[in-house]
This record gives C-alpha cells, sequence and structure tokens, in this order.
C-alpha cells in the first residue's frame, strides 16, 4: 500500500545506470521513478539480470547513476561527494548483507555498536538494551562471529542496521544464506522493525517467502519496473514472478 | 604443472616483483660486493705488473719478522755493487720509497683518508713504468713529478711549485712532469711524487735501497739471473724475478682484501636471510588464499608432488630472474659501496669494473638457494590441502593454535644458539675461521630461535604498544590491533625480518657506545700530559726531529716520545707489539695501575728491563725476573728482563713496554710513534705554542687530550656509520616485507573493509586503521630486534669485559630507534592503506 501522504523517504526520478559503452552496453535500470514512503516495508524482486540488486545499491549510495537522481531523507545523492556519502551510510543508512556482514575481530556487541562508533557517538543504552532484547542475543555478546550461527550473525547485523535509527534499512538478500527456521527469525525482526520502531526497509530478494513479509512488492524485469503493488502471499509472489519470467 | 605454475606468477605479477625484490637486494649486495673487490685486486694487480716493468730480478732485504706491508728495512749502497758484478747483469739501479705528505697550495697537508702519498725515487729508462702526460722525469734535487689525478685536483701544472715533507723538513719543489701508471691517473688511489734518488735519500735520511731492480742481460733467462744473484748475495736478502714479485705483492694486497670482502659478504649474508624470511612469508600467505585453487586441482586428479613441484616451480623461476636482476643491480651497486666506504674515510681509488664469472656464479646459487629453501616449507603445506576445500566458501584459514611445543622448542633453539657463541667466544673452537663459523652459527641459531618464539609473543606485545594507539586512533587502533593479532604467524615472520636489522643496530650501537666509553676511560685513567703530538693521519710514525722542537715551547714541562715496534717473541709463533717509552719523562705524561711492581720501574728500565701487562704474563708464564727474547725485524736476538707487571686495560700502550734507548741501540728503530707533551697552563695555549714550533713538520699534529679523545671517539662513529650504511639495505628489505604482508592481508580482506566501507567507515578511518597495524608490526619489530641486540652485546662483550672493556646502553640511540620504527611503520603502510582506502565498495559487497 503505498501511501501517499506521508514524505517519501526515499524517491528516484528517471534513473539510468549503464555498464560499458557501444555495443556492448548493458543497461541495468532504464529510467526508474519510484518512491518510498517512511515506515514501509518494502520488496525489490526480479529475475537474474533484473537490475534489482543494481536499484538498491543506486538508493543506498553505493553507487552513482548513469543518469537520474536519487534523493535520501532529503538529501540529493547526485550532490554529495564520496566523503558526505560515507557520512550518509554511517549516520543515516542501515545495512544488512547476505554475508560477511561483521567485522571478526569485533564482539557481538561491538559489532552492533559499529555505525556509533565509527561516527564517535555513545549509545542509546535503553535502545541497544531493547535492539538486543528483540534480536534474543543477550548471552551472546561478547561472542565473536566465528562462534555464532549463521541466523545469529544475521541477528547481529539486523541490530547493527537499527542501532543509530537510521531513516532506511537496505537488505541484500538477507535469508540468502539461511535455513527456513533462521530466515523467519530475520524477516520477522526486520517485519518488528517496521511495525514497531516506525523504520523504512527496502530489501532486495528473490525468495517469494521473504517478499511475502513486505507490505509492498516491486518487480523489476530487465531494468524496468513491470509490477508495483501491495503485499502478497507467497504463492502470490510465486504467481507474480512467472508472469515476468 | 609448470604452465599452471608460471601462469599463475604473471597473473599476479605486482606480488611476484614485490617478493622477487628481495631476493634483488640481498644478491646485488652479494654480486657488488664481487664486483668491488675484484676490481680493486684487479686495477692492483695491474699497477704492480705495470711497475715492475723491465725487471727481470727485484731484490730487497730480508725481514726476519713477516709483517704484512712492512718495508723492509735498506740495503746498504755495497750491495747494488756486489749485484751490479754478477755475471749477466745488463743494468742494475737502487730505489727507495716511503710514506711523504704533500701539501697543497695553502700549505695544508694533503691527507687521503686511505692509501698514503708515495714519495718514489726515479732511476734508468729502461725501468721507469710512467707515461708522462706533460714534462718528463725529475732532472735535478728541486724537481718532482706529481701524479696526475692529484694535478688535475689541484690543478698543477708543468713549471708550478708543490711542497714535500718526508722526514727531513719540508721543502719546496718544481713540478718537472705529470705522470699517469697505464690507465690509472694515480697508484690505484695513491698519490704520487717522484724524485731524483739523490734527493729522495737526502729526504728520507737512507743512504742506502729500499729495492733494487735488475735488468738482465740477453741470453740470461730471469729464473737463472735470480739464483746466481742469490748465490752472490747470501742470506740477509730476498730475491725474486720481477714477475714473483709482482705477484707477492698483489698476493698480499689480495689477503688485506680478502677480510674486506667477508665483511661485506657478511652484511650482504644478513640481507640475504632477510630476504629469505620475507619469502617464506609471501610464500606461506599467497599458498594460505590459493588453497582453494590447489583443492581444485587436487580434485582434478593433481598429485601432491605436482603440487609441490608447482609451488617450488614458481619459487626457482623467482630464484632466477631475481638473482640476474640481482646481478645487473651488483654491477651497481659496486661504485656505492666505494663511495660509501670513501665517505667514512677509506679511499680505495677509481678503476673498471670487474665481472668475473665465479661473480654470476654465486650470485646465482645465492639467490636461488635462498629462494626456494625460503619457499620449501609453504609448498609443502600446499600439499596438504584437501580437495573437498574446493566446494567450500574460501575462508582464510584461522591462526594455527601456537602452542607449548613450539615455545619449548624456541628455547631449545635459543639456548644452543647462546652456548655456541658462549664456545665461541671463551672456550677455545682454533683457528680464526672456526671461531667465526661458531659465532656465525650460534648468531643464527638465536635469531631463529627468537623468530620461532615470536607468533607467541605477538599477542602480548601488540596489546602493550596497541593501547597507546587507541587512544589517538579510536576504533580504527582498536581493529589494527586485533587485525595484528589474528595471523600471529604472520605478523611474527614480518617482524622478525626487521628484528634482524634493529638487532644489529642495537648490537653495533651498544659496543661503539662502549668502546668509546673504553676510550675515554682507558686514557683518562693512564694518561697525565697535557697534549699530544701524533702524525696527521694518525698512524705514520713521525720524525725523531719533532720532539726537540716540543721541548722549546712554552708551558712545555716534560716531551715523552712513545715508538711502537713488531718483534717476535721466541717461541711464538705470532709478533708481538712492543712498546718503547723514554724512561726519563714517561712518569710525568703516563701512569699504570701494578700488579707487580709500580711506576717507578717504568723509570729504571734501562738498556734490558722490560714490562709486560698480566694478560701477556699469563699467556707466557712469566714472572718477574723471568727473562724474554725477542727476534727483531732485522733479524737480531735482544733479550730483556721482566721488572714489572701491570694491569692490562684498554689504553695508549701495548703489553710489553721497553725503554726508547734499547729499541734504538738494539732495534735499530728510527720513528717515533708518538709524542706525549707535559705542561703547566692552558693545554690549547700549550697546543697553539706547538703548532708555531712545529711548522716546519707539517704532518705532525698536536692536540689537547680532549681533541684526542675527540678524535678517537669520532673514528669510531666514522665505522659505526660505515656499518649502518651497510645494514641500511637489510633494513629496507624488512620494511618491503611489512608492505607486502599488508598488501596481501589487505587483499585477503577486500570484503570486509566492503562491509566496513559500506557501514560508514570514511576513507581516512580505514588508513589508520591500516597504518595502525603497520606500526605495531614494526615495533614488534624493534622490541624484539632490541632485546636481541642487547643480548648479543652482552654475550660478545664477556671477553672484553676482562680488559676494561666498558658495557653501556646507550638511552639515546634506542629511543632513535624506537622513533625511526614509528617512522617505518607509517611509511610501509602509505600503498597498503591507500589501496584499503580505495576498495570498491560495491564489488566488495555484492554476492551475485
Amino acid at each position: 500500500m503505498t501511501d501517499t501522504t506521508s514524505r517519501p523517504i526515499v524517491s528516484t526520478s528517471e534513473l539510468r545506470r549503464v555498464y560499458g559503452e557501444g555495443e556492448t552496453a548493458v543497461h541495468a535500470l532504464r529510467g526508474i521513478t519510484t518512491a518510498f514512503p517512511s515506515g514501509q516495508f518494502a520488496a525489490i524482486m526480479g529475475p537474474s539480470g533484473s537490475g534489482k540488486s543494481t536499484l538498491m545499491h543506486l538508493l543506498a549510495g553505493l553507487d552513482r547513476p548513469t543518469a537520474g537522481s536519487v534523493v535520501v531523507d532529503d538529501s540529493e545523492l547526485a550532490n554529495l561527494d564520496d566523503k558526505a556519502l560515507t557520512r550518509l551510510r554511517r549516520d543515516r543508512l542501515g545495512f544488512v548483507f547476505q554475508a560477511y556482514n561483521l567485522v571478526p575481530v569485533l564482539t557481538a556487541e561491538e559489532n552492533i555498536l559499529l555505525p556509533l562508533t565509527l561516527a564517535g557517538r555513545k549509545p542509546d543504552r535503553d535502545w541497544l538494551t531493547l535492539l538486543i532484547d528483540a534480536v534474543g542475543l543477550g548471552d551472546r555478546l561478547t561472542h565473536r562471529p566465528a562462534e555464532l550461527s549463521g541466523g545469529q550473525q544475521q541477528r547481529v547485523a539486523v541490530a547493527r542496521a537499527l542501532i543509530h535509527r537510521p531513516a532506511v534499512v537496505f537488505a541484500d538478500e538477507p535469508t540468502g544464506n539461511l535455513d527456513s527456521k533462521s530466515s523467519d527469525e530475520v524477516l520477522a525482526l526486520l517485519r518488528q522493525a517496521a511495525d514497531e520502531f516506525g523504520q523504512t526497509v527496502i530489501m532486495v530478494t528473490h525468495d517469494a517467502h521473504a517478499a511475502s513479509v513486505a507490505d509492498r512488492i516491486v518487480v523489476l524485469s530487465d531494468g524496468q519496473i513491470v509490477h508495483d503493488g501491495g503485499g502478497e502471499s507467497t504463492e502470490g509472489v510465486l504467481d507474480l514472478m512467472k508472469a515476468v519470467a | 604443472m609448470l604452465k599452471v605454475a608460471l601462469k599463475g606468477l604473471l597473473a599476479r605479477k605486482l606480488r611476484t616483483a614485490l617478493t622477487g625484490f628481495a631476493v634483488v637486494i640481498g644478491v646485488a649486495f652479494v654480486a657488488g660486493t664481487f664486483v668491488f673487490t675484484d676490481t680493486i685486486d684487479a686495477s692492483f694487480k695491474d699497477l704492480f705488473e705495470r711497475a715492475s716493468k723491465g725487471t727481470d730480478v727485484s731484490v730487497q732485504s730480508r725481514l726476519a719478522v713477516e709483517e704484512d706491508f712492512a718495508t723492509p728495512p735498506p740495503m746498504d749502497p755495497s750491495t747494488l755493487e756486489r749485484v751490479q758484478g754478477v755475471d749477466g747483469v745488463a743494468e742494475a739501479a737502487g730505489f727507495v720509497s716511503a710514506d711523504a705528505t704533500l701539501l697543497d697550495p695553502d700549505g695544508e697537508v694533503i691527507t687521503s683518508g686511505g692509501p698514503p702519498t708515495l714519495l718514489l725515487s726515479d732511476g734508468p729508462e729502461r725501468f721507469d713504468p710512467f707515461t708522462y702526460v706533460e714534462g718528463g722525469p725529475p732532472e735535478g734535487a728541486d724537481e718532482v713529478v706529481i701524479d696526475k689525478a692529484t694535478a688535475d685536483e689541484f690543478g698543477w701544472h708543468d713549471g708550478d711549485t708543490v711542497t714535500v715533507a718526508a722526514r727531513e723538513p719540508q721543502k719546496q719543489y718544481t713540478v718537472s712532469g705529470i705522470a699517469r701508471l697505464g690507465d690509472s691517473d694515480n697508484l690505484a688511489g695513491s698519490r704520487m711524487v717522484l724524485m731524483t734518488l739523490e734527493e729522495a735519500q737526502r729526504v728520507l735520511r737512507e743512504d742506502g735501497y729500499h729495492d733494487i731492480s735488475v735488468a738482465a742481460a740477453s741470453g740470461t733467462s730471469p729464473e737463472e739471473l735470480k739464483s746466481r744473484i742469490a748465490a752472490e748475495l747470501g742470506n740477509g736478502y730476498t730475491v725474486r724475478t720481477g714477475e714473483e714479485q709482482a705477484e707477492k705483492s698483489a698476493q698480499d694486497l689480495s689477503d688485506a682484501l680478502g677480510f674486506i670482502r667477508i665483511a661485506l659478504l657478511v652484511f650482504a649474508g644478513v640481507a640475504v636471510l632477510v630476504g629469505g624470511f620475507l619469502i617464506f612469508n609471501t610464500f606461506s600467505v599467497t599458498v594460505a588464499q590459493r588453497s582453494r585453487e590447489f583443492a581444485l586441482l587436487r580434485t582434478l586428479g593433481a598429485s601432491r608432488r605436482q603440487i609441490m613441484n608447482s609451488v617450488l616451480a614458481e619459487t626457482l623461476a623467482i630464484g632466477i630472474v631475481a638473482s640476474i636482476v640481482g646481478i645487473a643491480f651488483g654491477l651497481l651497486l659496486a661504485p656505492g659501496l666505494r663511495a660509501l666506504m670513501a665517505a667514512s674515510g677509506i679511499d680505495i681509488g677509481d678503476t673498471s669494473v670487474q665481472l668475473q664469472t665465479r661473480t654470476i656464479i654465486v650470485s646465482l646459487l645465492v639467490g636461488v638457494v635462498a629462494t626456494v629453501v625460503s619457499g620449501f616449507v609453504p609448498a609443502r603445506r600446499a600439499t596438504r590441502v584437501q580437495p573437498v576445500e574446493a566446494m567450500r566458501e574460501a575462508v582464510t584459514p584461522g591462526a594455527r593454535k601456537v602452542g607449548r611445543i613450539r615455545i619449548a622448542v624456541a628455547l631449545v633453539i635459543e639456548a644452543a644458539g647462546v652456548a655456541l657463541i658462549l664456545f665461541g667466544l671463551l672456550g677455545d673452537p682454533g683457528p680464526a675461521s672456526a671461531t667465526a663459523t661458531v659465532l656465525g652459527f650460534g648468531t643464527l641459531l638465536m635469531i631463529f630461535g627468537l623468530a620461532v618464539l615470536a607468533p607467541t609473543l605477538v599477542r602480548p606485545l601488540s596489546s602493550l604498544i596497541g593501547k597507546p594507539l587507541q587512544r589517538p586512533l579510536g576504533l580504527a587502533g582498536q581493529l589494527a590491533r586485533e587485525n595484528a593479532t589474528r595471523q600471529p604467524q604472520r605478523t611474527a615472520v614480518t617482524a622478525s625480518a626487521l628484528m634482524i636489522g634493529v638487532a644489529l643496530v642495537v648490537l653495533v650501537a651498544i659496543f661503539a657506545a662502549g668502546l668509546r666509553a673504553t676510550i675515554d676511560q682507558g686514557i683518562d685513567d693512564q694518561v697525565r700530559a697535557a697534549g699530544i703530538v701524533t702524525h696527521e693521519d694518525g698512524f705514520s710514525p713521525l720524525p725523531t726531529g719533532v720532539t726537540d722542537r716540543l721541548a722549546d715551547v712554552d708551558g712545555v714541562t716534560a716531551v715523552s716520545a712513545i715508538r711502537f715496534e713488531t718483534g717476535r717473541l721466541k717461541g711464538d709463533t705470532s709478533n708481538t707489539g712492543v712498546t718503547g717509552v723514554d724512561t726519563d719523562t714517561v712518569r710525568d705524561v703516563l701512569t699504570l695501575k701494578w700488579e707487580d711492581g709500580s711506576d717507578d720501574v717504568l723509570g729504571s728500565l734501562g738498556s734490558n728491563g722490560a714490562a709486560v701487562n698480566n694478560e701477556f704474563a699469563e699467556e707466557h708464564d712469566l714472572a718477574i725476573g723471568d727473562s724474554l727474547t725477542f727476534t727483531t725485524p732485522r733479524g737480531d736476538e735482544v733479550s730483556y728482563e721482566v721488572r714489572g707487571i701491570y694491569d692490562s686495560a684498554a689504553g695508549i700502550v701495548g703489553g710489553v713496554l721497553v725503554s726508547n734507548a734499547s729499541l734504538e741501540s738494539s732495534w735499530d728503530a728510527d720513528d717515533i710513534a708518538f709524542a706525549l707533551v707535559a705542561g703547566d697552563g692552558d693545554p690549547e695555549a700549550i697546543k697553539s705554542g706547538e703548532e708555531t714550533a712545529l711548522a716546519e713538520f707539517p704532518t705532525a699534529k698536536p692536540q689537547t687530550i680532549d681533541d684526542f679523545k675527540e678524535e678517537q671517539n669520532n673514528q669510531v662513529n666514522g665505522l659505526v656509520g660505515l656499518i649502518y650504511g651497510l645494514l641500511s639495505l637489510s633494513v629496507i628489505v624488512a620494511l618491503l616485507g611489512i608492505v607486502n604482508t599488508l598488501a596481501l592481508s589487505v587483499f585477503e580482506r577486500t570484503r570486509e573493509l566492503g562491509m566496513l566501507r559500506a557501514v560508514g567507515m570514511s576513507r581516512r578511518q580505514v588508513k589508520r586503521m591500516v597504518r595502525g597495524e603497520s606500526i605495531i608490526t614494526a615495533f614488534i619489530g624493534a622490541i624484539l630486534g632490541t632485546v636481541l641486540g642487547i643480548a648479543f652485546a652482552a654475550l660478545l662483550s664477556r671477553p672484553l669485559a676482562d680488559e676494561g672493556f666498558v658495557f653501556e646502553i646507550p638511552i639515546g640511540t634506542l629511543v632513535a630507534v624506537a622513533i625511526l620504527a614509528l617512522i617505518a611503520g607509517v611509511v610501509a603502510a602509505i600503498p597498503p592503506a591507500r589501496r584499503a582506502s580505495r576498495v570498491d565498495v560495491l564489488r566488495a559487497v555484492t554476492t551475485e
């Protein structure tokens, strides 16, 4: 359900991304115009090569578009240099990747606090306790990633993504490496973040079950949006994907 | 498999190049040393051959006591007549030669630091080896010929005036000619002054000859003539053919050069050793990173032997290419070595470059062996990769547990090293070469022992160093510390490479400090004089006329001459230095500590009394009243009675003291080594008075005792500077090792770095993190090296402690080492830090 009354926290206009040039040019995105309102949990889906990861990278300021604009939390990304983009990511965005989320030499707690430590800020202890309870890792705080299961690592990553109360949380295939139980735990967390903490979540996934948790499903194919609608059940998602394949 | 290996190398060109560079430097040093010494050797050989031009037979007087580079005593003039009378002699001429001093146009003495200025007498044309670029040989007593190099340096030409001094006061001469010898503008580094025979003899106060050159008449071979002349002259003479003489001189020089060569090769060896550490480390890391690749090969059917050979082939390829490049660099390094020695005061001269086959072979061997041996253990590790690892995500293996066994092994190795060194120093392993080998092995064992122990020390040392870093660097500092301890083995090996260089620097620094302190203390203990007068160059003898002039100087209360001679004690196989003192005045300038006797003994030495130090007395089982018999260089036997035994300590007198009077009468000794001057009043004032009095003896240099101490200290410092220069190459290789390891570990952590950048770590913070790791590694190396260096110094100074060697730890130098380690860490981090901060965030976090 696209909520048009609240100001979009992320919006794009005629976003294009081309790799290479001339005959070998690859048009990953062919003019995407869309917006994500605050508090929405959106899933971006599509087959391989559809441009979904590219879109997320551009939205998160990890890559620069060939044309078009991206505005995140009222900042036009094209106007920001690398230092400013870095600060944006540090202070206003949260990330959960498919793997390699955590710094191996830091404990779980230190990993959670990473964005704040980088910024030189002290954590809000209450918020931290809340988060730790939410992710259910109270007894694992002093453990290093190597001592945590895949699911636990991803949960630490989610907590890290939320600790600094970012404007948007970007999740890139967060359940890709997980078994179904851990998968459900992580998705539940992201859902909780959207519902209880009012967090905006933009998740890229190819997993129908993961997408069924979202409020909104955007499907890309060949660099363009081919579907943009409300949440669906897992079967509904699979039908959608079949239609675009 | 060979193709796989070579393709792999080409794919990682930069890494291969960095690894190879370590070997290049070591090999360049080895090759450079050989080229350098061979070049000197060849140029001197050429010089000696040319100098013996036209000489079929050469006659010198025989030295009863053989000593390298000692000039044989002159021969009586009648000898020449006897030689001329021998059948088959076409022409014979006598020559004199000695060290002399040239003065520059400002009246200052021209010293060359290394080779002296040679004064030679001229002879008949058939014996003249020189080529004249201007003018010709000297015709009269007021004419001289100068070598071209010196003439060019001072802009002298035919007709100019120059001043020369030898044993007689200085005199001015007109330049009659400028000469070269063969390809050399001077005598392979030495300056030359050529005079007529009569003038040379006058100036050297010699009426005889130092050597006689003989040309054979046609029909007589040099060998035949040699036996005839030898038969005629009898035993007191050394008769050689011209060729034999040239060979002997060249051989003497080669032997001396041998020492320099070995010393330089030791430093080259250190560089190679450090390079070996670097190769070991690099290959260990790359093998670990390529475990997936090896697993794949094993899955496809490669045997363990094939994998091993593949990795070894890589090391071999690097070794060969690096050695070849190293040889090329060595050719460049040789002039660098020459410049380094010249800057420290040892001027060997300028000649064309010699690249012998032996050099190429040895350099190749050293480079290849070092590389392959260092790569052997990593190669074996590569074979242990299981095929199944090809299926797993490439995870860099975690640190292997550092266990008790390792610590025990390390301590055993360390103890063995210490034991060997102590044995080498205090035991008696035999000739110098055996001792050196034992000491060398002991040192290597100590180095390896500490290197094996190092991984256990990485964690505590990282904490120690990391804590202060965390305050300024924050999270970056914490991550730096953690990263350094992630793979303690890797950090340890990298740090160990630096440890070696630092240990040697610290060792030298401690020794130099000790040497300076010992010299100062020795002088303070023994010398009571206000000043000292030595030759300008610090070791040549002074003409005796100097003492007379000194007595007249204002404020001088006593002038005491000291002489040195070399003799051989009956029953000994090596020579003994004998010091002569002026029995009337020596107690005014010198005081000794006595075991048996007192300073009064010095006053009553007379013509046959001697005092010995307790070390000498112990070695030769001497007590008061025993007799000592020496063979002098002339071949005479002289006996002394032991009248006193003094404490051996560092100082300015040797182990045996006799009176100057006896040296003059029984040893035929003419020159004094130096003079000590006792005086009232300001030593500076006395010194100026002396300078005025000695105006005619420009080679004599008066100094206050403080000046003298400073000069001695400077000489130590000069040598230390040279050694630091030679060690600097090893340190550079070690720094390259740090750069290399860091670069590899950055590469390994690309994903992690990307993630950190995605989450908001700034480029600057990333750079700080990498820099922090580098500093920690460098400091670990510096700390271990300092500890090792102090241990070395403590061990090596054990036997010297008895001689009064002062063991001092120069805090200043250690602080300087720490600061340099810091700078080194920062500099080494620059390329890897930049690479780390430039990690493409996108590529790093993408999983598709």
